[in-house]
């Protein structure tokens, strides 16, 4: 097997002094995708934002290491030049950014060369065409009164124009309908390949019948309990969180009885 | 305070009068009474409470007894010539002065046969006095200390004419250019632009930068009549050590459209005071505001709305970002008189600091006397916020330049209601010029 693309070793994070992750072991070879699923408050968002560096996260134990390299105390915009990337579950709105200013620094910082704008334009209509957006998007301001849908979307482009070799994606399922959701799987999945691997976050099991992960973690409090193939998720689906929570001992948090 | 040994200034004032047409002189003179008889303004004024006074005292600046420069500018410098081209290129006239004098005036073809007439001030009292004698000093009279003097002593500055129904395409430009230290210049601008005509006003303050400080204290008188359509952009870049303490009124008749764009970046000291009058019905006004402190700049803007007829407009939106040491203050009053039912009351000021030892004021005021109205206003204070920055580092832009698109993105709200080309460009290098100077 391949030297994995990212390695997480006995990972432990706070966010203002409270313990989110409690010793988080996982191994991502290149060309796979795992799934990361787990009850909300479980620490799947935390993960991924520790993963990109959010600098209100704390690393207080364990290391991160991303093609052997450790990048546990890394800037985010270290960690994305060095081709990480997170697709964020809630994009914030940055107002009077203009996409495309933003997609061509982002892209020059990627590639560490300043690309000409022909070309760069070329590149960004090509993406959007894959996603089926319109040109239109690009001339708008960062997520700047994007629906929930649109945000999403807008982080596959970015995704897409980046070309990373990891790509954690969080919950970018919730969120979008049927056909949005089948164009945002398709073209994940015309990414896949031997470069890059995915760690795909989700609550639900419905992304997962079309990305097809070839393994799934569950997360539940703070840890990676049970990891297996995909067979997992059916399970899961079949007889809910509450069956881990049994088998792990992990207390159901109250708001977690009324999730969808 | 502001003691003035009695024959410099009888001396001062004598040599104007004398050089002004009679019924200038008695303007003049009777301003400069006025001037005597005016309190000194004291931080115990509501209007000067954040201003250091010291900074503003005119003696402590050297006036120029014939309005002319010691040594005298042969070639208008880089950073003069490239602010003529913030509404792009092309200029329907241009009057320059430097220290106060007079240095070219100039007039489009187009312009000159559409009957326009733009000249500086002294040329204007003599050739035009049927046009300027009813307007000058009547909307800036001798309110305060600062504007008395001005009436009394000023020199330099334009005297724009739009004729009723001319409508120019390339902007009519005043610029004021400063190379002397501690001296003091108090030019006055006249616009009248006549009923339907339209017409972009650029009023352009740069410099290099002063060892010594020099006051610069401009007022600026602008009618608008109806179905008149200005623009109007303020483009303050003095260089360090210059103190601006400016004051513009404008008068709009019926159904008026004024746009005003108000950038302040420049200087160790700016106050502005800008007051906009909706005499007519129907008339609309959008001011626009834009400034950036950094070191120790003490920036202020006062405004102010005033709605005096019914079915008017105004819509003022100002936004600062201020770093370092700096101090800014925004004082704002949307003033609506008894009778001017429906009306529509805009006012924003919205503010970034980039540091934690930066002070913003911000002061909104309302005075209503009518019911009938729509009105809002807002203030805040702000950071560059964090989720934004992490968003953009995500992408791999690294801090610096994260927060340079955070900065520019906050500005770019007031850019792109203007619809100034040049001024993205010049606006970009100024900032950067800013940021760039940062520890």
């Amino acid at each position: 097997m391949s030297k994995p693309i990212l390695v997480l070793e006995n990972l432990h994070a706070a966010v203002e002094g409270t313990e989110i992750l409690r010793g988080v072991n996982l191994e991502l070879p290149p060309g796979e995708v795992h799934a990361l699923m787990g009850p909300n408050g479980s620490g799947k968002s935390t993960l991924a934002n520790v993963l990109m560096g959010h600098p209100a996260y704390e690393v207080t134990a364990g290391r991160i290491l991303f093609k052997g390299e450790d990048v546990t105390e890394l800037e985010a915009d270290r960690r994305s030049r060095l081709g990480m990337f997170l697709a964020f579950q809630y994009p914030v709105e940055v107002p009077g950014v203009s996409m495309l200013n933003f997609l061509r620094q982002s892209l020059n910082a990627r590639r560490d060369q300043d690309l000409k704008p022909r070309e760069f334009r070329t590149l960004v209509d090509g993406k959007l065409k894959l996603l089926g957006m319109d040109k239109a998007f690009a001339r708008r301001n960062l997520n700047e009164g994007f629906s929930g849908g649109e945000k999403k979307r807008n982080e596959v482009l970015q995704l897409a124009l980046l070309e990373p070799e990891l790509a954690i994606l969080d919950e970018t399922d919730s969120g979008l309908d049927i056909d949005a959701l089948r164009i945002v799987s398709e073209s994940v999945n015309s990414m896949r390949g031997p470069g890059i691997g995915f760690l795909v976050i989700t609550h639900y099991m419905r992304i997962l019948d079309y990305l097809e992960p070839d393994v799934v973690h569950i997360m539940l409090g703070g840890r990676i309990v049970k990891s297996g193939g995909p067979e997992l998720a059916g399970e899961l689906e079949a007889k809910g969180y509450d069956s881990v929570r049994k088998q792990y001992g992990e207390p159901a948090p109250q708001e977690e009885a009324t999730a969808p | 305070m502001y003691k003035i040994s009695s024959t410099a200034k009888d001396r001062e004032i004598e040599v104007l009068a004398d050089k002004s047409p009679t019924w200038l002189a008695e303007l003049r003179r009777d301003a400069w009474q006025r001037a005597e008889t005016l309190e000194a303004p004291s931080r115990k004024d509501e209007y000067w409470r954040y201003t250091d006074l010291d900074l503003l005292n005119p003696e402590s600046f050297q006036r120029l007894e014939h309005g002319g420069s010691t040594a005298p500018l042969k070639r208008l410098p880089q950073r003069a010539s490239s602010a003529l081209e913030l509404s792009g290129t092309g200029s329907g006239g241009k009057i320059i002065h430097a220290d106060g004098a007079l240095f070219s005036a100039g007039l489009s073809e187009e312009a000159a046969a559409k009957g326009v007439i733009f000249t500086d001030l002294e040329t204007a009292v003599t050739e035009h006095e049927e046009l300027i004698r009813p307007r000058l000093g009547k909307l800036v009279g001798a309110a305060d200390i600062f504007t008395a003097r001005n009436l009394a002593l000023h020199r330099g500055g334009a005297f724009l004419y739009v004729p009723p129904g001319v409508e120019l395409s390339a902007p009519m430009q005043s610029l004021h250019w400063l190379g002397m230290q501690g001296t003091l210049i108090q030019p006055r601008t006249v616009v009248v632009v006549g009923r339907g005509a339209k017409v972009v006003f650029n009023d352009i303050y740069t410099s290099a930068p002063l060892a010594r400080a020099s006051l610069v204290n401009p007022v600026t008188e602008l009618y608008a009549a109806e179905d008149s359509q200005v623009g109007w952009v303020t483009w303050q870049d003095w260089g360090e050590g210059v103190r601006h303490l400016s004051t513009v009124k404008a008068t709009m008749a019926a159904n008026a459209r004024l746009n005003t764009m108000l950038v302040t970046l420049g200087g160790e000291f700016s106050r502005t005071w800008k007051e906009c009058e909706l005499a007519g019905e129907g008339a609309q006004s959008v001011m626009l505001g834009l400034y950036f402190a950094h070191r120790k700049q003490h920036f202020e803007h006062w405004t102010v709305q005033d709605h005096l007829a019914p079915h008017t407009r105004s819509d003022l939106l100002y936004k600062g970002a201020l770093d370092d040491q700096a101090r800014t203050v925004y004082y704002g009053t949307i003033k609506v008189r008894p009778d001017a039912n429906n009306t529509d009351a805009y006012q924003a000021n919205r503010n970034l600091a980039l540091s934690g030892s930066a002070r913003a004021n911000t002061n909104p005021q309302l005075e209503i006397e009518n019911n009938d109205v729509r009105c809002s206003h807002g203030a805040t204070v702000g950071r560059v916020d964090e989720e934004h920055l992490y968003y953009l580092m995500s992408r791999g832009i690294g801090r610096a330049d994260a927060r340079k698109l955070l900065i520019f993105g906050f500005f770019n709200e007031v850019l792109g209601r203007a619809q100034w080309s040049g001024m993205h460009e010049l606006l970009s290098e100024s900032i950067l010029r800013k940021l760039a100077a940062e520890k």
